[in-house]
């Protein structure tokens, strides 16, 4: 098959993984090497859907074994398949590296004639790409879930980083969904991998450079709205992850119908506003510290539409404020809505200087919009007005500019509605 | 009367306008690069040309070095990258307030004087990250070329970040606003005043190279997803001009390749 009909193939196939971050790593090469990863990442372009193109994703195959009911690769869908050899798929990836198309290669495949074969196949791709064309960029590996422990290890000495996809946050639900799989093929690499990174983060280099193991980390991957886990089961989730196996980050992908299959939720676009959310309360797990427990509680297990995470945790916690900008603590500082990382560091460090008044605030990239309401200066309030509980939720709620970003709101289906058919197929 | 300062538009010639300044009682009224020096008004504006002084300009560089941080330097060099009018006086303000406070200056985040070069040396390195990804190189006989068209002076700031990736290609960088380009011939880069007029033509590959990653872009778009406005948010369409995956090409069309207006084509 022609090199153009088999790229369309299996880029087309490896979209729908949203994993796109080429930061992290920080590797030197040897003086003869081709490329050098940058530790904050780089973009290149961005696709059509707004999305980022860093690395060059694609499937090694997706003739897949396995009949995943979300997946498009799964054996029972007909669609046209295609196979690259890895030497096709290691000059693609130079050959886009020199043009600076790239930043470096993300490769994963469909399960082809079984895990361990397919395993081998992508190790012997990277291997080429490292070795053969002494390639130093990033390196994005799909650790594929049954194969032998050793291959899986082995592909971590080539790669910058490497995922097991979850797709699904319960155990029932890749019961009916995956049925091929199970939570101990999809947790044993993540494991394995979560130790070995850690030993050889300790590790003193004997001489000369370093030795790496996926020095950038683990990540993996969370489909939402194929299944009928809540947000706050979704949360306490990753955050588990994020605790157990040190994973550097969870990714959120809208499940887009791909298939009619009667186990799936019956959607006509993908819950992106949703996902935004999820994508929010995570990063407010991440850098704010904040707690799963905190964001969600188990009376109403679903994040608010239309106020994001921290206006929605700032409205049910009134005692915490106001808060006193010259005085509070870095961690106070992150909990009030429109102050971020960016604007509290910057608060600590001029604040040494001088005290701050509210005229000082929006020149830091404080959203004073929002955070007026929950602020004291030098024990002034920032806002006069003392608005209700509904005139402030008001205030903060963000329907409007997001109806702009995510179109199908008005389609938007609820997803507590749509409970009650993939539960009962469950029982 | 206070005097308008013109220097040759160097970074070393700024700062010895900086150095030139102490010695007048209040200082310049304006520090203005050559280019911009007005014939009518000479006589009614003290107008003094400086000359660069390799000597002034390095007890200024590191003056600022020790009095002051490596920081504030870099904040200073990026500001003046920005080649902002008027951005000479506002750097002389901020020198200033940095030698009476020290490394502590870049605290005062909310001082005008400060803010204004925070401000355009963060915009200048933004825009050099932005174009760490959207250069797009194409080869033509075994050397990779780049034309873009930054708004800053950025040029330089690109260099070390690809002569340690493409360390074993010989590479040009154009800037086709500036007509200036980086050289690379493996082993360091320089920057010279670059006006090509030779016709290049691709090497065989290229052309394939480049609809393999026309072919990439289009088939990783989710359609269900769609969401150009994010796109152009993320990529405004001013750097459209010269990136591959949005140039219509025939293929083949060599001219087209660098989006070269057809009279001016390079090479070397």
């Amino acid at each position: 098959m022609e090199i153009f009909a088999k790229l369309d193939i299996l880029s087309a196939a490896a979209k729908y993984d949203v994993s796109c971050s080429s930061s992290g790593s920080n590797r030197q090469g040897a003086w003869n090497w081709l490329g050098k990863p940058h530790i904050s990442g780089i973009c290149h372009s961005w696709s059509n859907d707004g999305r980022c193109i860093s690395l060059l994703k694609i499937l090694l195959s997706n003739d897949c074994i396995f009949d995943c009911v979300y997946c498009v690769n799964r054996i029972s869908n007909d669609i046209p398949r295609a196979t690259f050899t890895p030497r096709e798929i290691a000059d693609l990836t130079v050959n886009f590296y020199r043009r600076n198309y790239i930043e470096g290669l993300f490769l994963s495949s469909a399960v082809f004639r079984s895990p361990d074969q397919t395993m081998e196949l992508l190790l012997e791709t990277i291997s080429i790409l490292r070795k053969a064309h002494k390639f130093n960029g990033y390196i994005h590996t799909k650790a594929i879930p049954g194969a032998s422990m050793d291959l899986i290890l082995h592909a971590g000495l080539y790669s910058d980083r490497m995922s097991v996809n979850v797709e699904l946050p319960s155990e029932r639900s890749l019961r009916i969904l995956a049925p091929q799989k199970n939570f101990g093929s999809i947790f044993n690499p993540i494991n394995s991998l979560s130790r070995k990174i850690a030993e050889t983060r300790v590790m003193v280099p004997k001489k000369g450079r370093p030795e790496y193991f996926v020095p950038a980390g683990q990540s993996t991957q969370l489909m939402i709205g194929a299944s009928p886990e809540t947000d706050l089961d979704i949360l306490d989730f990753s955050q588990s992850l994020y605790r157990k196996y040190d994973l550097k980050r969870v990714y959120y992908s809208a499940y887009v119908p791909v298939s009619s299959d009667s186990r799936l939720p019956a959607i006509s676009c993908p819950p992106l506003l949703r996902e935004h959310r999820l994508y929010q309360a995570d990063w407010l797990l991440r850098y704010y510290s904040f707690q799963a427990e905190e964001l969600l509680d188990p009376s109403d297990q679903f994040l608010s539409t239309d106020l994001d995470p921290k206006s929605a945790w700032a409205l049910r916690h009134p005692e915490f404020f106001p808060v006193e900008i010259n005085t509070a603590s870095y961690n106070e500082l992150l909990r009030v809505p429109g102050i971020g990382v960016l604007s509290s560091r910057r608060i600590m460090r001029e604040r040494q200087l001088r005290s701050l008044g509210a005229e000082n605030l929006q020149k830091m990239g404080v959203v004073m919009k929002r955070a007026r309401y929950f602020i004291l200066c030098n024990g002034h309030r920032a806002e006069r007005s003392r608005p209700g509980f509904r005139e402030l939720r008001d205030i903060l709620a963000t329907s409007r500019s997001l109806a702009g970003r995510y179109p199908q709101l008005e389609l938007f289906i609820n997803h507590r509605e749509m409970l009650p058919a993939t539960t009962g197929r469950g029982r | 009367m206070r005097k308008v300062y013109y220097y040759d538009g160097t970074f070393k010639g700024m700062l010895s306008s900086v150095f030139q300044s102490y010695y007048l009682p209040f200082g310049p009224s304006d520090i203005r690069k050559k280019g911009q020096m007005g014939n009518c008004q000479a006589s009614l504006f003290g107008e003094i040309l400086i000359e660069t002084s390799i000597e002034e300009a390095e007890r200024v560089y590191n003056s600022i070095i020790d009095r002051i941080s490596l920081k504030c330097l870099r904040n200073v060099y990026y500001a003046f990258l920005s080649e902002e009018k008027g951005i000479e006086m506002k750097i002389l303000r901020y020198l200033k307030l940095g030698w009476t406070m020290g490394a502590r200056v870049d605290d005062l985040l909310t001082d005008e004087r400060v803010n204004d070069i925070h401000e355009r040396a963060w915009k200048v390195s933004g825009e050099r990250h932005r174009y760490l990804g959207f250069i797009r190189f194409t080869d033509i006989h075994g050397i990779y070329y780049a034309p873009f068209e930054p708004s800053s002076n950025i040029l330089e700031l690109l260099c070390d970040h690809f002569a340690s990736r493409l360390k074993d290609q010989y590479w040009v960088i154009h800037d086709r606003k500036r007509q200036i380009a980086a050289l690379y011939d493996t082993r360091s880069w320089v920057i010279r005043s670059f006006q090509p007029s030779l016709t290049p033509s691709a090497s065989k590959d290229e052309v394939s190279y480049r609809d393999l990653w026309k072919t990439y872009c289009h088939s990783t778009w989710i359609r269900g997803r769609t969401n150009l406005g994010l796109q152009t948010q993320n990529m405004p369409k001013k750097y459209w001009k010269y990136l591959t995956e949005k140039m219509e090409t025939s293929p083949g069309d060599v001219k087209k390749l660098c989006n070269f207006p057809e009279d001016t084509l390079p090479f070397f």
